[in-house]
């Protein structure tokens, strides 16, 4: 493992995004940083910006509303880059299921790496997502060098 | 090179070429007699700079006839009054027709009354200072003339504007030179009335405005300067400005009710007219005012003529000062130039358009010069006179930049500038170069800055020395405030914005690329030019070439060598600017919380805080005291 | 044959190591702040090299650029912070440091300013406020070193060859030292001066927009911003090398404690409060080198 790869490991830095559910995640995700679950001693540190985040926490089933505006940070989200649904109505629709004004799940607007199911979810959980997370970040960055390498060799 | 010859070429010359485009038909034709001038009037001042100092005397002027020059000037001095009482009366200005008035009562005191002005003398003084200002003035007013020929195209009265355009070249060139002060005065009120035509150029409501208000305290400062002189002449006998250092003063028995100090009143006089020509504080709505005239007559205001003759007539004045020990004086001094420096600095800093925010930040640059000449040591004159010609290049540049811009986008306001660098990148890289070069290490104003430090920190009083280094500090922040901020909107860039083709007029373009070019020369040529170019009067008892080790300044506290920062300065900027490659692929929009809408931004100019109106009425009435504390200060 | 005495070691040898180490310095003490603010809550916190960890993640990232300017501005204020920490520890005139350190902050702003995000400009605003607040504090501090050494080279605070002989700055200067303890969270970018960077307001301000290798070269200039303010404190007591070193610890401490007791504070609130009290340590201790007349014209 190179010292880059390492320390892809250690640091992720993540940005959370609640995209108009109930808010019971959102709060079981920010109690992960409080010293009682301590999420900060795997280097997590949540910036609040796309630019500088390496994992996506999307809270909540996507509205109508919320849907441009997913794709539009995960866009702006720079390679490697993971996204975690987190909680029930993120991951499958949940209770929103078939409701008007929502696309379902959060995987019909942009490709998700790790479910974290409940409702709500524990931070054990939560952290748990996480350093799963943390090992597919590495694996989708040697997809994107093996084809970054096939387009170089096809040219 | 006979030096006669030479002040002919840099006075008299621009007059007739001036006479001679006002008369030529079509635009084309008036072109080339500005090119001419210009041309002759740098290779004129570049003559000047070569042939070094001497003294001129000019008795009479033979044409058939031999006509004594004095004479001549007393009767234009009288016809000059006589507009202003026209100018007066026509716009209904009893500010201007009163001060008129007093002004032509005092000078006819002076011409028949006082004695002393009958011995001949050295009318014409070249030494390194005037060189100086004759280098400034010629080559920056040269370039501001070729400039306004791209930037008046179109005008109706284009004819009247170069004349008097180029009368002012000749007559600050006059001014500086001047070393009799009969004539010395009439070339100053001559810049007087040339800024007034110019300021009124539009003939609208607005700058008629403008240019009666310029008209009124500008006469007030001459009525100062008359007065100073009318006491010169009473006490030291003398008309003659090199005269002085060697004058005995003498208490005239019509003054003899004043205490002995007084002997320098005449100097706190001529102090007030000089705060008057540069605008400082209580004065300073004239210059700001008189932004309604076209670019290239503020340009040519602010970093060539008009303001530096205030700061000139300082300069000239400070060791006299220091002679006949006017130190509570020359401490005044500071405190007013200080004063303007933090405030005006402050005032840019609500300011949104580009023109006034460049006005405020004249004033306050002036300031600083004004300062040093009140901080009155060897260094701080060094200071002085460094400030003026790296302020003069650097303002010049950066009004010629704002005609330009204005011609692009039609605007003067900063908010609308953003993004300027994808529509115009020449014009935009050379106003950043501009901004930069007036704020940061290690451009020339930085030295100036960094002189004022030094000096500041030598003063023998350490209660105004830190009064002083207060003014500076402070000033300093603030400029960089509303300077960094203009730079920064200049560059913001959407993404993926292309250039169209701009229109290049290279009448305007070649003087912004001269002058920008000119900051790094002069910044490099620093320890040149404080060896060869700055000659302080014997009173100082130290030259500033004293500064000059190798190519680092160094004074008793401490050093650096302005050369080699420049050096490391272009290095940290051209090192990101080569190797940095922008791939298209990676281009993405900014933040905006993701709605993909690009938010309006703008703002934070704190105009309720320190807005015009809420400051100005608290700085004008300090102004004032400021003044009556300079008078103060030289009676008790 | 050199010896440890030798003025070679000091003044070339010494200097160029530390401009070296100054990164990894750097980044070491912002490890132990964020292990001891771990700690002082309970927690366990990331390990003293996630700063590195840190860095290093961002080398591996992918570009995402918004236009040119701003990473010449990035790179600029790097190598300028780079520039003034090396004429600090090469002893240079100590005025032309101050305002080359303000440089360093001037590009930062304005690569803040050159970008079109709300969150950077008003994080660039910000900062030209903390600047207009920090600036004069340290100005006037720099001024009081050369009224009590006579000149603004740092040579004069201590020469290499005969340290014994100069009086510490300390014992002249404490309330100066105090002024500068209470502008280094402003230049350390803490509570309760951390405006600019307020990243639960404003993201993060001026490096909004910065991603990949750009925010870590950002990064690093900030590794280089922390040891050159600790030296900077260090000069108060370049006699002693332990006493050194301690003076530095304990401005460290101190930023991290304050960081953890106070809550971020208004632009005007800091404006005033730096100003007010800053201002009267500077005159308080003005005066008492005036009186003890230990000072030098």
């Amino acid at each position: 493992m190179s010292l880059i790869e390492l320390s892809r490991k250690k640091s992720p830095w993540v940005i959370h995004v609640g995209t108009g559910g109930c808010n019971g995640c959102d709060l079981e995700i920010l109690a992960c940083l409080t010293p009682r679950f301590d999420a900060s001693r795997f280097g997590v540190m949540s910036t609040g910006n796309p630019k500088h985040a390496d994992i996506m926490l999307v809270v909540g089933p996507v509205t109508l509303k919320y849907k441009e505006i997913i794709t539009n940070l995960y866009n702006q989200m720079p390679d490697p880059k993971v996204v975690i649904a987190v909680g029930t109505c993120a991951s499958t629709g949940g209770i929103y299921q078939g409701c008007y004004g929502h696309c379902g799940s959060l995987d019909k607007v942009v490709p998700v790496d790790v479910y974290i199911p409940g409702c709500n979810v524990r931070p054990e959980a939560v952290i748990d997502g996480l350093v799963l997370g943390l090992d597919i970040l590495n694996e989708k960055e040697r997809k994107i060098l093996e084809e970054k390498k096939k387009s170089k060799g096809a040219a | 090179m006979d030096g006669l010859l030479l002040l002919s070429l840099t006075v008299l010359v621009p007059v007739l070429f001036g006479i001679i485009s006002y008369l030529v038909p079509g635009y084309n034709l008036k072109k080339y007699a500005v090119i001419l001038c210009a041309l002759v009037l740098s290779v004129a001042s570049l003559l000047i700079l070569y042939n070094g100092p001497q003294n001129l005397t000019v008795e009479s002027i033979n044409i058939g006839m031999s006509l004594p020059v004095s004479t001549i000037i007393i009767a234009l001095d009288f016809l000059l009054l006589l507009v202003f009482l026209y100018f007066g009366y026509k716009d209904r200005e009893y500010k201007v027709l009163g001060l008129a008035v007093l002004q032509l009562a005092l000078l006819a005191y002076l011409e028949l009354f006082v004695a002393g002005g009958e011995e001949a003398g050295i009318t014409f003084v070249i030494d390194d200072l005037s060189i100086v200002m004759c280098l400034i003035v010629s080559l920056i007013g040269s370039l501001i003339l070729l400039y306004s020929i791209g930037y008046m195209k179109g005008d109706k009265n284009v004819s009247s504007f170069f004349l008097i355009m180029m009368v002012f070249l000749g007559d600050m060139n006059a001014l500086i030179f001047a070393n009799d002060l009969t004539w010395l005065f009439f070339f100053w009120e001559g810049t007087t009335l040339c800024s007034f035509l110019l300021i009124r150029h539009y003939r609208d409501e607005p700058s008629i405005k403008a240019s009666d208000r310029a008209l009124w305290m500008n006469l007030l400062g001459g009525i100062a300067l008359v007065c100073g002189i009318i006491l010169i002449e009473m006490m030291y006998n003398t008309r003659f400005l090199s005269e002085l250092f060697t004058a005995q003063a003498t208490m005239p028995g019509a003054l003899s009710f004043l205490p002995a100090a007084a002997i320098i009143l005449p100097f706190a006089f001529m102090a007030v007219g000089a705060f008057t020509k540069s605008a400082l504080m209580p004065f300073n709505s004239w210059l700001t005012g008189a932004m309604v005239a076209p670019t290239p007559v503020s340009a040519l205001l602010h970093s060539s003529t008009m303001v530096n003759a205030g700061v000139y007539m300082l300069i000239r004045i400070a060791p006299l000062i220091l002679i006949f020990g006017g130190g509570l004086l020359s401490t005044v001094i500071t405190i007013v130039g200080g004063f303007s420096f933090m405030f005006c600095a402050l005032l840019a800093l609500s300011q949104t358009d580009s023109k006034r925010i460049l006005a405020y930040s004249t004033i306050s640059y002036l300031g600083l010069i004004a300062m040093c000449t009140g901080i009155n040591t060897w260094l701080a004159i060094t200071a002085a006179v460094a400030l003026l010609v790296f302020h003069a290049v650097s303002k010049g540049l950066l009004f010629l930049c704002v005609g330009e811009i204005t011609h692009i986008i039609g605007s003067r306001d900063i908010e609308q500038m953003q993004g300027l660098i994808a529509k115009a990148p020449l014009v935009t890289v050379i106003t950043v170069i501009g901004l930069i070069s007036l704020m940061a290490p290690p451009f020339g104003i930085f030295v100036g800055k960094w002189l004022a430090f030094q000096s500041a920190s030598t003063f023998t009083q350490i209660g105004w020395s830190l009064v002083a280094i207060f003014f500076i500090i402070f000033g300093s922040i603030f400029s960089v405030f509303y300077y960094s901020r203009w730079a920064g909107k200049l560059l913001a860039t959407k993404p993926a914005e292309t250039a169209p083709p701009a229109h290049h007029d290279w009448y305007m373009e070649i003087p912004l690329i001269i002058l920008a070019a000119g900051i790094f020369v002069s910044v490099a040529l620093t320890t040149i030019f404080f060896t060869q170019l700055i000659d302080l009067p014997d009173i100082y008892g130290q030259e500033p070439g004293g500064l000059v080790v190798g190519e680092v300044l160094r004074s008793a506290f401490g050093g650096f060598s302005p050369l080699m920062f420049l050096i490391l300065f272009i290095v940290i900027l051209l090192i990101p600017i080569l190797i940095i490659r922008v791939p298209k692929t990676s281009l993405t929009p900014t933040y905006s919380c993701g709605t993909g809408k690009e938010p309006d931004i703008g703002g934070g100019y704190f105009e309720t805080l320190i807005g015009e109106s809420k400051l100005l009425k608290y700085l004008n009435p300090i102004g004032i005291l400021l003044l009556a504390i300079l008078f103060l200060a030289v009676l008790l | 044959m050199i010896t440890l005495d030798d003025p070679i070691i000091w003044k070339i040898a010494f200097p160029a190591v530390m401009l070296i180490l100054a990164p990894i310095i750097g980044g070491l003490l912002i490890g132990i702040d964020r292990k001891l603010t771990a700690r002082l809550q309970n927690r366990a916190g990331p390990p003293i090299v996630q700063p590195f960890y840190d860095v290093l993640k961002l080398f591996g990232k992918e570009d995402k650029i918004v236009n040119k300017t701003y990473l010449v501005f990035a790179v600029a204020y790097l190598l300028t912070v780079v520039l003034s920490t090396g004429l600090l520890l090469f002893h240079y005139d100590l005025l032309v440091i101050t305002f080359m350190f303000g440089l360093s902050f001037i590009f930062l702003v304005l690569a803040g300013y050159s970008v079109r995000s709300q969150f950077s400009y008003v994080g660039s605003n910000r900062e030209l406020l903390q600047m207009l607040t920090y600036e004069p504090i340290l100005l006037l501090v720099v001024f009081l070193d050369r009224l009590v050494t006579g000149s603004f080279q740092i040579d004069a605070i201590w020469s290499f060859t005969e340290p014994a002989k100069t009086e510490p700055l300390l014992y002249t200067l404490p309330l100066a030292l105090l002024a500068l303890f209470l502008i280094l969270p402003i230049q350390l970018r803490k509570s309760p001066y951390d405006i600019a960077e307020a990243h639960q307001e404003i993201a993060q301000g001026p490096v909004t927009e910065y991603t990949g290798k750009f925010l870590g070269l950002v990064t690093i200039a900030h590794f280089y911003e922390v040891f050159f303010v600790l030296w900077f404190i260090g000069l108060y007591f370049v006699q002693n090398w332990a006493v050194r070193i301690g003076l530095m610890a304990l401005a460290f401490l101190f930023s991290i404690v304050i960081d953890n007791v106070t809550a971020r504070l208004r632009v005007d609130q800091m404006i005033r409060q730096v100003y007010i009290i800053g201002l009267l340590l500077i005159i308080v201790n003005l005066a008492y080198i005036l009186i003890t007349g230990k000072w030098i014209a």
